[in-house]
C-alpha cells in the first residue's frame, strides 16, 4: 500500500483547482504550508519525461497482467506462477501514480489482512491460491476483476496532474514501500519474489530522480550527486542476488542479507526526501 | 532506608497535600522523596492519575489455572502493591542465610509517583477458573482489524499489572518484586516498557512522530467525563472498574522522518509546531471536519460530536517506546504504546479503530504489532483484594485446593 502519495493527492488536487480543471473547492485558506506556493506550476519537459516512461509502464502492466490473467483463467497453475513476478513488475515501478488519482492500491495489491476478506482481491490473493492453495479454482472472477482494475490504473495514470514535486515525493515513497515492507520479506510471502518487487520499485524511484535531474542540477547539483551515489550503491547490493535472468527468492536471503539492504535503501531515501523541497513547484 | 518513607508521609497528613487527581503533590512541591499516589480509593489508581513519566506493562498467564490460584496471588499483589507504592520495601531483611524479601534497588529512591494497576484479561472468565458465567458483556475478544500485524506471544494474557512511575528503577523493582510474588501461581507472557517526556507545566506530551499527542484527553480530574466515559457500573463487581486497551504501534518513524512537514501535517490534521488543527490557529481550537483532509488521522480519530460520536471519548494514557532494533532490517522497533481506559470498548475503542484501519492516512507509517484487553476492577478499602467482589459472586468455589508458592516472607503478616 503507498499512503504516502495521500498527501500528495491534495497537492494533485490543489493543482487541479489552480488550473481551474474543476475540484470546485478552495483548500488554500486550510491547507498546509506550502500548497498553494507548489500548485502554480505545472509541467515542463521533466514532467513529460516522467509522463512519457509512467505511460509506457503503465501499457506494460495492462499486457502482462492480461497474459498472466489468462493463464489464471485457464487453469494452468504452472504457467501462471511462472508469469506472477514479472506481472507485477510494471505496477511496482509506478504504482504511486495510479494510487494517487484511481485509489486502486488495495484491490489491486493488498496482501491478506489488509483488508476484510471478503474484499480482498488482486494479485496477492492469487498468489495465495497458487502457492498455498495450490492451484486456480475460484480464482477467475479474480483474475478478471484484476484486468479491469489495472485497466482503471492506466486511466489513472494517463490522466494524473503531475508535477515535479508530486514525482519526487512519488520517488521517495517507492523507498519506503521497499524500507517499511519489501525488505522484511512480507509483501510476497507465498510466492516469496520479492526482490523483483524491489527491484521494480528502485527502477521506478529511479527513473522519476532522472527525470528530475536537469531540474536538481540547477537548484542542488550536491543533492543530485548524492542521489545517484547512492541509487548505485543499491543496485550493487541488489544484484548479488541475481539469478538466471531474476532474483533468488527471498528465503535464501540471511538478515545480514536483509539489513545490509535496508540500510542502503534508508541511506538512499534520505536524501530522495530532501528531492520534493529542492525542485520547483 | 525506604522503610521510614512510609512514616514520613503519614505524618504529613494527606488531606493538606491532596492534588485535585488524587496525588499527593510531591512533584512538584516537596521533591521525589515524598512524592507518593494513594493506592486505595474507589478507583485503582493509575488510571485518572496524571501521567508519570515511565511505564512497564506486563502480562502473565495463570498456572495453575484454578480460581484459588488466582485470588491467592490477587491478595499477595494486592498487599505487595500497598506496600511499594507508599514507598516501603517488600519485605523487611530477615535472617541472613535467607535472600532478602526485597530485591533493593529501590532503596534510597523514593516512591516516585508509583502507582500499580491490575486487570483481568478474558481468559480468566473460563470454566477453567469457574468464572465463566462471570464475563462482562463489554470484555469482548477485540475483532481482527485490516492492516494489523499482531504477535501472539506480545498480547493477551491472563493478568496485567500496569506499573507507572517517575523514576524508572522504581518501577522496575516494583515489576521485578511483583514477578517474584507471583512465582508458583504466574509467569510473564509479556512486558512493554515506555517512556513520556513531559512538557513544563500542563503542556501535551508529543509521540515519536513528533506531533502533540492528547489535546483533547478526557481529564483525570474531570469527575463528571470520567463517570460518563471511564468509569464502568456493571456487572456488579466492575462498579468503579474500567475496560484497559493496549495497543502496540510502531511507527515506521524512517519512512516518516523523510517526509515532507506539509505531508505530515496533512496527515495527522494538526500543525507540528503549535498542535493547532488545521484552520485553527491554537492547540485547543476546535477540530472542523470539514477543513481536514478526508484521511487526517485527529478527523477520523475525534470523538466528534457533529457526527455523533461523542460518546466515544476514551482517557489514553499511552507511552512511547523504543524496543531497539528490528533485527530483519536494523530500522528502529519504536513506536505507540497505546493504551486507553473505556467503560466500554464496544461503544469507544472498537468503532474509533474500525475508521482508523479503514481510512486513518497515517497507516502507511503505522503498524499494530500487538493488541490486549483487560478488565480493570474497581479500587479497594484498606485491607481489600483488587477484584475481591469477583471471587465473592462466583458460584461455586472452583478449585479449593492451592499449592501456595514457596516464598520467603509472608508479607501479609508485616506491619
Amino acid at each position: 500500500m503507498t499512503g504516502w502519495m495521500r498527501g500528495s493527492t491534495a497537492v494533485l488536487l490543489a493543482a487541479a483547482a489552480a488550473m481551474g480543471t474543476g475540484c470546485g473547492s478552495d483548500r488554500s485558506a486550510d491547507a498546509p504550508a506550502g500548497t498553494t506556493a507548489r500548485a502554480a506550476v505545472a509541467t515542463g519537459p521533466a514532467v513529460e519525461r516522467y509522463r512519457a516512461y509512467a505511460m509506457r509502464q503503465a501499457d506494460l502492466m495492462v499486457v502482462r497482467t492480461d497474459a498472466f490473467a489468462a493463464e489464471v483463467i485457464a487453469g494452468r497453475t504452472a504457467a501462471a506462477k511462472a508469469m506472477f513476478a514479472t506481472a507485477r513488475e510494471p505496477w511496482e515501478r509506478i504504482e504511486p501514480i495510479a494510487e494517487a488519482v484511481g485509489g486502486l492500491d488495495p484491490a489491486i495489491d493488498a496482501r491478506e489482512g489488509d483488508v476484510p476478506a471478503a474484499e480482498w482481491t488482486g494479485f496477492h490473493r492469487i498468489e495465495r491460491a497458487l502457492w498455498v492453495e495450490g492451484g486456480t479454482a475460484g480464482m477467475a472472477p479474480v483474475a478478471r476483476r484484476l484486468r479491469r482494475d489495472v485497466r482503471r490504473a492506466r486511466a489513472a495514470v494517463r490522466d494524473a496532474a503531475l508535477t515535479p514535486v508530486s514525482i519526487a515525493q512519488g520517488a521517495k515513497g517507492l523507498l519506503d514501500e521497499v524500507a517499511a515492507t519489501k525488505v522484511t520479506g512480507e509483501e510476497n510471502r507465498y510466492a516469496r519474489t520479492d526482490l523483483w518487487d524491489i527491484a521494480a520499485n528502485l527502477e521506478g524511484s529511479r527513473r522519476a530522480y532522472t527525470a528530475l535531474r536537469p531540474l536538481l542540477a540547477a537548484s542542488d547539483p550536491a543533492l543530485s550527486d548524492e542521489i545517484a551515489t547512492r541509487f548505485a550503491a543499491v543496485e550493487r547490493e541488489l544484484a548479488r542476488h541475481r539469478s538466471r535472468g531474476g532474483y533468488v527468492t527471498f528465503d535464501r536471503l540471511s538478515q545480514r542479507d536483509t539489513r545490509a539492504l535496508a540500510r542502503l535503501v534508508d541511506d538512499l531515501a534520505e536524501p530522495v526526501g530532501a528531492m520534493a523541497a529542492a525542485v520547483p513547484g | 532506608m525506604t522503610v521510614t518513607r512510609g512514616r514520613f508521609l503519614a505524618g504529613l497528613g494527606a488531606a493538606g497535600l491532596l492534588g485535585s487527581g488524587g496525588v499527593l503533590l510531591g512533584r512538584a512541591a516537596a521533591g521525589g522523596e515524598a512524592a507518593t499516589v494513594p493506592f486505595r480509593g474507589p478507583h485503582q489508581a493509575g488510571i485518572a492519575t496524571p501521567q508519570q513519566d515511565h511505564l512497564l506493562l506486563v502480562a502473565f498467564d495463570v498456572a495453575p489455572r484454578r480460581r484459588e490460584t488466582l485470588r491467592v496471588l490477587m491478595e499477595d499483589w494486592t498487599e505487595l502493591a500497598a506496600r511499594l507504592t507508599a514507598g516501603d520495601p517488600a519485605g523487611p531483611e530477615g535472617a541472613a542465610l535467607a535472600p532478602p524479601a526485597d530485591t533493593g534497588e529501590a532503596g534510597e529512591l523514593g516512591p516516585g509517583l508509583l502507582t500499580i494497576t491490575f486487570g483481568l484479561g478474558s481468559g480468566v472468565f473460563s470454566r477453567e477458573f469457574g468464572l465463566d458465567g462471570m464475563r462482562p458483556a463489554a470484555m469482548v475478544d477485540l475483532p481482527a482489524f485490516p492492516g494489523e500485524r499482531l504477535d501472539a506471544a506480545r498480547s493477551g494474557g491472563d493478568v496485567c499489572v500496569q506499573v507507572c512511575g517517575d523514576d524508572p528503577q522504581v518501577v522496575f523493582h516494583a515489576l521485578r518484586n511483583l514477578i517474584r510474588v507471583a512465582r508458583g501461581a504466574a509467569g510473564v507472557r509479556w512486558v512493554q516498557r515506555g517512556f513520556l517526556g513531559r512538557p513544563a507545566g500542563d503542556g501535551t506530551p508529543r509521540n515519536l512522530m513528533g506531533f502533540r499527542d492528547g489535546t483533547n484527553n478526557v481529564r483525570g480530574d474531570d469527575a463528571a467525563a470520567m463517570a460518563e466515559h471511564v468509569w464502568a457500573d456493571a456487572p456488579g463487581w466492575m462498579d468503579g472498574g474500567t475496560y484497559l486497551v493496549m495497543r502496540r504501534i510502531r511507527i515506521l518513524v524512517e519512512a516518516w522522518d523523510r517526509t515532507g512537514l506539509q505531508e505530515q501535517e496533512l496527515l495527522v490534521g494538526r500543525r507540528r509546531a503549535s498542535g493547532a488543527p488545521i484552520g485553527g490557529t491554537r492547540e485547543r481550537d476546535p477540530v472542523v471536519a470539514g477543513r481536514l483532509d478526508p484521511r487526517a488521522h485527529v478527523r477520523l480519530a475525534s470523538p466528534d460530536a457533529a457526527a455523533g460520536r461523542a460518546s466515544e471519548r476514551m482517557l489514553r494514557r499511552g507511552y512511547n517506546f523504543a524496543d531497539g532494533l528490528d533485527p530483519r532490517t536494523g530500522q528502529l522497533d519504536a513506536g505507540l504504546v497505546f493504551i486507553a481506559f473505556n467503560r466500554d470498548p464496544r461503544e469507544q475503542f472498537v468503532p474509533v479503530q474500525r475508521r482508523l484501519a479503514a481510512s486513518d492516512g497515517l497507516n502507511e507509517y503505522l503498524v499494530h504489532t500487538a493488541s490486549a484487553l483487560f478488565c480493570v476492577p474497581p479500587g479497594t478499602g484498606p485491607g481489600e483484594t483488587v477484584g475481591a467482589a469477583l471471587f465473592a459472586s462466583a458460584r461455586g468455589s472452583g478449585s479449593s485446593w492451592v499449592r501456595r508458592p514457596d516464598r520467603v516472607p509472608d508479607i501479609r503478616h508485616q506491619p
